[in-house]
């Protein structure tokens, strides 16, 4: 009875439809599970790739041959990465990891020097055995990390094989597919659903494509900055930087720790490299503040500051690093969604009626 | 030649979908995509599910979400506002064209007489086809503006003749 009344308004409608849409989709998420970071990947590629296709089919190729040119060129960027890029920053990382004990050592030592004062000067209980802790922590870690390493071989070769794969086929029956897909659509939800889709799809489209190209200028930029101040996993933590960004207003914060951990944890530590590492890292902000959002990013989501942060933590909180990453997606989605049945189902009250003329249903039928 | 052969030949030169065939020779014959080659239109239809509706049965209300244009396969189709009859259509008329334009609630109902089957033309492949294919796209652009302008017309005559009867 109480469920009726609220389906017969058109906002509690609009609500329970919504609840019904994110319980589907959490059902295909958790379906889809295994294979659903590949299956990301794969739609992110189709999103980038999508207009160079079209850019080549409005130079008279047909739809295959652009698709096989595109997906040849994104094979000869990933092979140029893998042969130059890759080894680059694995010769990093091993280097890192060689110096690992040393900086968590030293860093460790800080900690503990740090906790000490902070007991003098302000009388604060704090854990002296932080560091030590943290130490433990670390090779643990490590130690599971090498573990855990057969597997994700595996996942990597399976991810190799199809994420091309599904972009290949997205890039191709895309249109196929998601047609037939709205058709399952009820008749009266038809239009509204197709035009939910239209909205959100340009929307996160618009937001993918800008969001990976601002983080391809933070990552050069941060490259050459570290490059130049003469850190030597300058590559790594520049590309790292570069991931980072992709979460809203923590990633930046996040890209400016490894640099300043190991620069921390050299046995002299050098104060004016850490403070080369924060003013590099600000510089790709600022230029990312000045040029890069206004035009790329400001129109793509419009979402208050304060929702994306609790959102970001919110979602980091609960579904780790990849929660972070698609907090934006996820939130700016919903509120289109939202948005659009309220305004959709919510018929007679909208602002766009004063185009309509109201008018009594029983007394137009045919 | 062996049958083999021939079944190979006849997949090679093989018909399209009658159906899709169908749709683009009635959207081919309309104002909105002259002078469009009917390959293109082929692309457009080719992947777009008909959609029935029963005698009756709505296919929009007045102020309803509006996405895109639909032409009737076969069927008939009444437009009505306020209770007022504004149009009947029947096979390859189409309807609905403001929402390939203006993102804005329907001005009018669309009900189906009877049993009808339609197929529309919506914003979002407006969109994907004007990125694929500017030209073509741009060509119905200009066709758009031709009919709604005809439209604008006709509605300024039948507002002037009221005009006249009212003084009258």
């Amino acid at each position: 009875m109480i469920l009726r009344t609220i389906f017969n308004h058109p906002i509690g409608r609009a609500l329970i439809i919504y609840v019904g849409i994110i319980l589907m989709l959490t059902v295909l998420v958790l379906l889809l599970k295994p294979v659903l970071i590949p299956l990301i990947i794969a739609f992110i590629l189709f999103s980038i790739l999508d207009p160079l296709k079209n850019r080549l089919m409005r130079s008279g190729l047909n739809a295959i041959s652009s698709i096989i040119i595109v997906l040849m060129a994104v094979v000869a960027i990933g092979v140029v990465c893998l042969v130059i890029g890759i080894p680059l920053m694995l010769d990093q990382w091993e280097w890192l990891q060689t110096r690992l004990p040393t900086i968590a050592t030293q860093v460790a030592k800080i900690l503990d020097g740090l906790g000490a004062s902070l007991i003098n000067a302000m009388g604060m209980q704090v854990d002296t055995r932080l560091g030590e802790r943290w130490l433990t922590d670390l090779k643990s870690q490590s130690t599971d990390a090498v573990v855990s390493s057969a597997g994700i071989m595996v996942q990597s070769v399976f991810a190799l094989v199809f994420i091309p794969l599904i972009t290949f086929f997205l890039l191709r029956d895309y249109r196929k597919m998601r047609n037939t897909a709205m058709s399952w659509l009820p008749n009266k939800a038809y239009e509204l659903g197709w035009l939910i889709y239209f909205r959100v799809a340009k929307k996160l489209q618009n937001y993918i494509r800008s969001v990976f190209m601002q983080s391809a200028i933070i990552a050069m930029v941060t490259v050459t900055g570290f490059y130049l101040i003469g850190l030597d996993t300058a590559v790594l933590f520049g590309v790292l930087a570069g991931f980072l960004n992709l979460i809203p207003y923590v990633g930046p914060l996040l890209s400016m720790l490894p640099p300043m951990l190991v620069a921390l944890g050299s046995s002299t530590p050098d104060i004016w490299l850490l403070v080369s590492i924060a003013a590099v890292v600000l510089t790709a902000q600022l230029i990312d503040n000045i040029f890069v959002i206004p035009s790329l990013i400001a129109s793509t989501v419009d979402l208050h500051p304060m929702l994306v942060l609790l959102g970001v933590v919110v979602f980091g909180y609960f579904f780790g690093f990849i929660g972070m990453l698609v907090a934006i997606p996820v939130l700016a989605t919903s509120k289109i969604i939202l948005k659009g049945l309220v305004n959709g189902l919510n018929r007679g009250t909208s602002e766009d009626m004063m185009y309509a003329v109201p008018i009594k249903r029983d007394t137009q039928k045919a | 030649m062996s049958k083999r052969a021939s079944s190979l030949w006849s997949n090679l030169f093989r018909k399209g979908n009658p159906l899709t065939e169908h749709v683009t020779e009635l959207w081919s014959a309309t104002p909105l995509f002259r002078d469009i080659p009917k390959r293109e239109i082929l692309q457009l239809v080719r992947d777009m599910p008909p959609r029935h509706f029963k005698a009756g049965e709505f296919i929009f209300n007045n102020g309803d979400a509006g996405a895109g244009a639909a032409v009737i396969i076969n069927g008939k189709v009444e437009i009505r506002s306020a209770g007022v009859l504004l149009a009947e259509l029947s096979d390859g008329d189409f309807f609905g064209e403001i929402a390939l334009v203006l993102d804005v609630p329907r001005t009018a109902d669309a009900i189906a007489v009877e049993e009808t089957e339609l197929i529309f033309f919506l914003r979002p492949e407006l969109d994907e086809w004007l990125a694929r294919s500017p030209y073509f796209a741009g060509k119905l652009g200009a066709n758009l503006a031709y009919v709604l302008a005809q439209r604008l017309l006709q509605a300024n005559k039948a507002l002037v003749q009221a005009g006249h009867e009212s003084h009258i």
